[in-house]
């Protein structure tokens, strides 16, 4: 940038074009109304000139007030105390900031460009999560502004510790990424590791953190999220605290933490607020939550098909009896009603709420009722899937429970081709995968397997979580110095 | 960050041997063992785990002298230059070569002959070596973690239901532990020492571990857990089928998870789950030797591209595994060259160092080839559930030379429909000139498929069970063919399809109402009611008595009214219930007896315990029970005070005892004391002189009798 206002302004419009949202208006400031200034933001993001309770009009006011020599020392050293203020050296990191929601000005005889914030782009504020709801805890959840989010965490951890690192990612978005980590605890290698994955690709636009994560995971084929998501602030607090990194998105509510592993997605928030018997009893339904969502349907047709000599004989006949009149065989039926299922879950997520929950009433009561009436399918394959369901909907990350809900559908046709054969067949190949699949160096298994690494100290919180006062120790994610959070006064 | 260090754990260490050597272990070895060693089995199996504990601590010498990251190829050409170090390494291929054959062979022959019997072979064999492909192309952490999340989900549902097997065993089966003569004691020790010397794998694990020291002492622990476990289970398979039973049998490990009740139990029957052990343990010696078998290949070229080592030793394990497959006298001589060859020289090569040392993307084709052979697969013909038919009770008769079997089966509509009549199930019978006959008969005319898996009861004619060729054919189809469940109850009639018949009478159908009567029976104890698996293990070890109720129809009802003795399988006549029930008291296998005495006084007889003794001196079976009676207290009286009742009920039982006794050994000639099975358990000299001769043993057999009456009124 020049000193010259009409060759800034110049190369500003020349980037800008005519675009019909972005304001671009010249004043005059100083006592004598005798310095240009150009003012250009985009629309809705700037409040009004006249406005003293905008920021922007505050400063025009002022600036309004001083001499030509006292506006550029003013302007340079910032005695007007704006406390955001930025100065930009080039048009194109000017224009940058002016995107993110600040306002842009130009002065006759600076040579640099000034971004002040106003107003910002519109969003929604703090809200309830959507997803991991908890009973006990808190109810604040990320919203899409980046800096709200960032501040969310910093409400919780108040520490200088607290890092939080920007890298802008898209080239045509533009996208704030926020970086946010304990600075003492995470491995420095782990940051360093995270840019260079944020910087792997170039990218036009960045609208959610969920192409942060595609693009940055390891194993791309995995249906295993390598990252674990959250929306909720003390979520992503503990995380850090456990020397995890937590990265946001400008305009996505939902944070990404890593390093993380099948564990932790198992986890919620509400697993440390309850008595650790609760929080314990808790954890193992869902680990067998998390297995018999995989695996149930696949199972039912194994045992019917193949094996039917593990079930007792009333039962077995029982469901024998409740077959008889299902034009379709039992893999077909099955796969008839988890596309169902599937289809009204999706169905249910795309209407709005409370159209969603008759989706709910209308699927599961109604057309469950009158299939099995009309003997399309039995009563026993109905029970199958909602419990598979229910097993689904229990898992607390909705990407990690995503994935369950793919591989049974793996697991119904091994099962259905070669029964229990399959099903070990899909066992251990699952296996094999999670022990090949790591989160940024940190196997996917821990602590199930490589629990010697913290001496064990993991599996104090693992199926069972101990009493709190037993957890003395952070994670394999923090670093190795700096792993008690918990020691007893005296 | 930590996992991409290639480094495995002592833990890890420790499962991923204990698998390799438990798999096969717990599957082959118990029948090779007792065939080989006969009752010395367990005593050869002490040795080897022994000799395997040695060996572990010798080859700690050896991974000692390694350097820090060196593999043991290139230990072997730098102690022994370059040409005896291909040598040996070559020597190792063919090991591990057949190592790994033989182990796919046994993981494809376990599903097919246990989990899906109409799969092909090739396809699964195919399926599980690219799964073992797929596994390995990451290194040995990959391998490692997977077992060692597995380790306990697997552990303790096998400890589970050995520690609920343990119940069932005889311990008589187990005696003499050592017994001079029987088999060849040497060559169970090899094959006990063979199993073991496994755990020199840790030569190879050494540049993986973590801790180079600590190898050794995982490879001990490796040895000792799995030779615990092996002792268990081999001293409980040979406990509950008797030695020749137990060799008879293919995998006897997996016959014992099919007999297993839990108690209380929801799980019929629990074998399909349990071959998931197996399953993952022989998975993992197959995956064991594919990554060494490829490591060493790798090394003969210097250990690049090894994706295209893991592929070339896939595909020779698979050749190999389909040789086996079709020639079971390929299978025998890769066996022997295992034992005989494999072993002494996998032994050598380490040693003759530690002397030695003394004195001075691949993986993206693997997952493409994985997919297109499942598109292969054909799957296997399931059968739909209402496709099938659940025979719950089965009766099978000699009828004019032919064979009549007669089925009786649930109907189904009455089991939806709560008013129905549950005990109006269909039946049909079909003859032909066998069983087998029969039944293939039947399995072809009918529009339905038989699912033998649920039957309660076996009923069997006198006359069937009499005619030796007939049973020899039976138990052999059920053996083999595992058609109907070993815990089948048993039962014999006069006519076996008329008691089927009175299916009609019943509200419950006949398979389902003898299996309730024998559970609410309250005098002898329901674990000694005789199965199909007794008989099967009788007619292979010729040395128990069996009482096998007999039916008949009183009332328009089934009811017991006798006991067919067999007695080291040979069928010997029917009894009274009361001789049954004296000979079941001898035995100690009775709850709870009611009987009356001379002048009728009832009395009730429980807490009873019996132990016989056979004095070789006087070839005389000494009993002594011990049992708490009460009366009714309306029959106490002066003439009846306590210690008289005492005396007179003790007589009485001695007077009844000696009877029984001397009346069953004339006719129909069977030592009601079952004291024959224990011989080797009380005297081993007798053991010696009386094997295979149990009608020598009954010959001059004399009784003697103490019975100790404490009456609680």
């Amino acid at each position: 940038m020049t000193k010259s206002l009409a060759e800034n302004k110049k190369d500003l419009l020349a980037l800008l074009g005519d675009s019909a949202d972005i304001k671009k208006i010249p004043i005059q400031i100083g006592i004598g109304r005798d310095i240009e200034c150009f003012i250009t933001y985009v629309e809705i993001t700037g409040g009004s000139l006249m406005f003293s309770k905008s920021v922007f009009g505050r400063l025009v006011k002022q600036l309004n007030e001083m001499t030509k020599e006292e506006v550029y020392e003013s302007l340079s050293k910032n005695v007007l105390g704006i406390t955001d203020i930025t100065y930009f050296d080039t048009i194109e990191d000017a224009l940058g900031g002016m995107f993110a929601g600040d306002v842009l000005i130009l002065v006759d005889g600076f040579e640099k460009a000034m971004k002040i914030p106003d107003k910002g782009y519109p969003g929604m504020g703090v809200q309830e999560p959507q997803s991991e709801k908890v009973i006990r805890g808190s109810n604040e959840g990320f919203a899409d502004s980046i800096k709200i989010n960032t501040a969310l965490i910093r409400k919780r951890l108040r520490t200088p510790k607290l890092k939080v690192r920007e890298v802008r990612l898209g080239t045509r978005s533009n996208t704030n990424v926020d970086i946010v980590y304990m600075e003492d605890l995470v491995y420095p290698k782990l940051i360093g590791e995270v840019e260079k994955r944020l910087s792997r690709y170039e990218i036009d636009g960045v609208m959610d953190s969920g192409i942060i994560e595609q693009l940055s995971e390891e194993k791309w084929y995995s249906p295993f999220p390598q990252f674990q998501t959250t929306q909720r602030p003390d979520r992503a607090a503990m995380a850090i605290l456990e020397g995890r990194i937590v990265v946001f998105s400008d305009n996505s509510p939902v944070g990404l933490i890593l390093p993380t592993d099948y564990n932790s997605f198992i986890q919620t928030s509400d697993d440390y607020y309850n008595r650790w018997e609760i929080a314990s009893f808790g954890r193992i339904l869902r680990f067998l939550a998390s297995f018999f969502a995989l695996t149930f349907p696949g199972i039912y047709l194994a045992v019917t098909n193949f094996h039917t000599q593990i079930l007792p004989t009333p039962l077995l006949l029982s469901f024998a009896a409740a077959r008889q009149g299902v034009p379709f065989p039992a893999m077909v039926e099955v796969l008839l009603m988890e596309i169902a299922f599937e289809l009204l879950r999706e169905a249910g997520v795309r209407l709005p709420g409370a159209m969603g929950n008759t989706i709910g009433i209308v699927g599961g009561l109604i057309i469950g009722q009158a299939a099995v009436e009309a003997n399309i399918v039995s009563p026993i394959v109905v029970i199958v899937v909602a419990f598979t369901a229910l097993c689904s909907f229990a898992i607390p990350n909705e990407e990690f429970a995503s994935a369950f809900r793919v591989l049974k559908f793996g697991f119904i046709l091994l099962c259905s081709w070669l029964g229990f054969y399959g099903f070990l067949f899909g066992m251990l190949l699952v296996l094999i995968h999670l022990s090949h699949l790591k989160s940024f160096g940190i196997p996917y298994l821990m602590p199930f397997v490589g629990a010697d690494l913290t001496g064990y100290e993991d599996q104090r919180d693992f199926v069972i979580r101990q009493p709190l006062f037993k957890i003395t120790r952070r994670p394999v994610f923090a670093k190795r110095n700096q792993r008690v959070r918990l020691k007893r006064k005296g | 960050m930590f996992s991409k260090n290639n480094k495995i754990s002592k833990r890890q260490v420790f499962r991923l041997l204990s698998y390799d050597i438990l798999g096969v272990g717990t599957l082959l070895l118990p029948p090779l063992l007792g065939e080989a060693s006969g009752k010395n089995g367990m005593a050869a199996l002490l040795v080897g785990i022994f000799a395997g504990l040695v060996f572990a601590v010798l080859l700690g010498g050896v991974i000692e002298s390694m350097r820090e990251g060196e593999t043991y190829p290139a230990f072997l050409k730098r102690n022994f230059g370059t040409f005896f170090g291909v040598v040996f390494g070559i020597f190792y291929i063919v090991y591990y070569l057949v190592l790994g054959g033989v182990s796919t062979y046994v993981f494809g022959h376990l599903i097919v002959s246990e989990l899906l019997k109409e799969q092909s072979f090739y396809w699964i064999t195919a399926g599980i070596l690219l799964l073992a492909c797929y596994g390995i192309s990451q290194g040995i952490e990959g391998r490692a973690r997977v077992y060692e999340i597995l380790f306990w989900f697997l552990m303790v549902p096998l400890f589970l239901m050995l520690f609920l097997a343990a119940r069932d065993v005889r311990t008589e089966r187990l005696f003499p532990l050592f017994a001079l003569g029987e088999g060849n004691f040497y060559t169970g020790c090899l094959y006990s020492f063979s199993l073991f010397s496994l755990c020199g794998f840790m030569l190879f694990i050494v540049p993986f571990a973590k801790e180079k020291e600590k190898v050794v002492s995982a490879s001990l622990l490796a040895v000792l857990f799995c030779g615990g476990v092996m002792f268990v289970i081999y001293a409980i398979l040979q406990g509950i089928f008797g030695l020749g039973s137990m060799i008879s049998q293919e995998y006897p490990a997996v016959t014992l998870m099919s007999m297993v009740q839990i108690p209380g139990g929801f799980l019929e029957r629990q074998d399909a789950i349990m071959v998931g052990i197996w399953f993952f343990t022989v998975f993992a010696l197959i995956s064991s030797s594919m990554f060494y078998l490829s490591e060493n290949i790798a090394s003969l070229y210097g250990g690049k591209k090894r994706g295209v080592s893991i592929f070339i030793g896939a595909v020779l394990l698979f050749g190999i595994a389909v040789g086996c497959y079709r020639s079971k006298e390929f299978m025998e001589k890769l066996l022997w060259i295992f034992l005989y060859w494999g072993t002494p020289v996998i032994v050598a090569i380490p040693l003759l160092t530690y002397f030695r040392d003394f004195f001075g993307n691949t993986k993206k084709t693997t997952v493409s080839l994985m997919m297109v052979l499942c598109m292969f697969l054909g799957g296997c013909s399931t059968t739909e559930l209402e496709n099938r038919k659940f025979p719950l009770a089965m009766g099978v008769d000699l009828d004019e030379e032919s064979c009549r079997v007669s089925y009786k089966f649930q109907d189904l509509s009455s089991v939806a429909d709560e008013n129905a009549n549950a005990g109006s199930g269909t039946d049909f019978y079909i003859k032909d000139k066998d069983f087998y006959t029969a039944i293939s008969q039947y399995a072809n005319d009918s529009n339905k498929e038989m699912d033998y898996n649920h039957m309660k009861v076996l009923v069997l004619s006198e006359e069937f069970i009499e005619n030796e060729e007939s049973l020899e054919v039976f138990l052999q189809i059920c053996e083999k063919r595992a058609l109907i469940a070993r815990n089948t109850l048993l039962f014999t009639a006069e006519d076996a399809g008329k008691i089927l018949a009175l299916d009609k009478n019943l509200d419950t159908p006949v398979g389902t109402y003898l299996e309730e009567m024998i559970e609410s029976r309250e005098d002898y104890k329901l674990k000694d009611t005789v199965t199909l698996g007794d008989l099967i293990n009788d007619k292979a070890n010729e040395e128990q008595l069996l009482y096998i109720p007999v039916l008949k129809e009183e009332g328009g009802l089934p009811v017991i009214r006798g006991y067919y003795a067999m007695a080291g399988g040979v069928p010997k006549g029917e009894i009274g219930i009361n001789e049954a029930m004296l000979s079941y008291l001898t035995q100690g296998k009775i709850e709870k007896l009611y009987f009356s005495m001379e002048d009728q006084t009832p009395v009730t007889v429980k807490r009873i315990s019996a132990k016989r003794t056979y004095q070789g001196k006087n070839h005389t079976c000494l009993v002594k029970i011990s049992l708490e009676a009460s009366v009714e207290e309306d029959f106490l009286n002066e003439e009846n005070a306590n210690d008289v009742l005492s005396q007179r009920i003790g007589d009485e039982f001695y007077t009844q005892l000696k009877e029984t006794g001397e009346s069953l050994k004339d006719a129909p000639k069977v030592d009601f004391t079952n004291s024959f099975c224990r011989l080797g358990l009380s005297d081993k000299e007798a053991y010696q002189k009386y094997k295979g001769d149990m009608e020598g043993f009954l010959r001059g057999l004399g009784y003697a009798y103490e019975v100790k009456v404490n009456l609680v009124n």
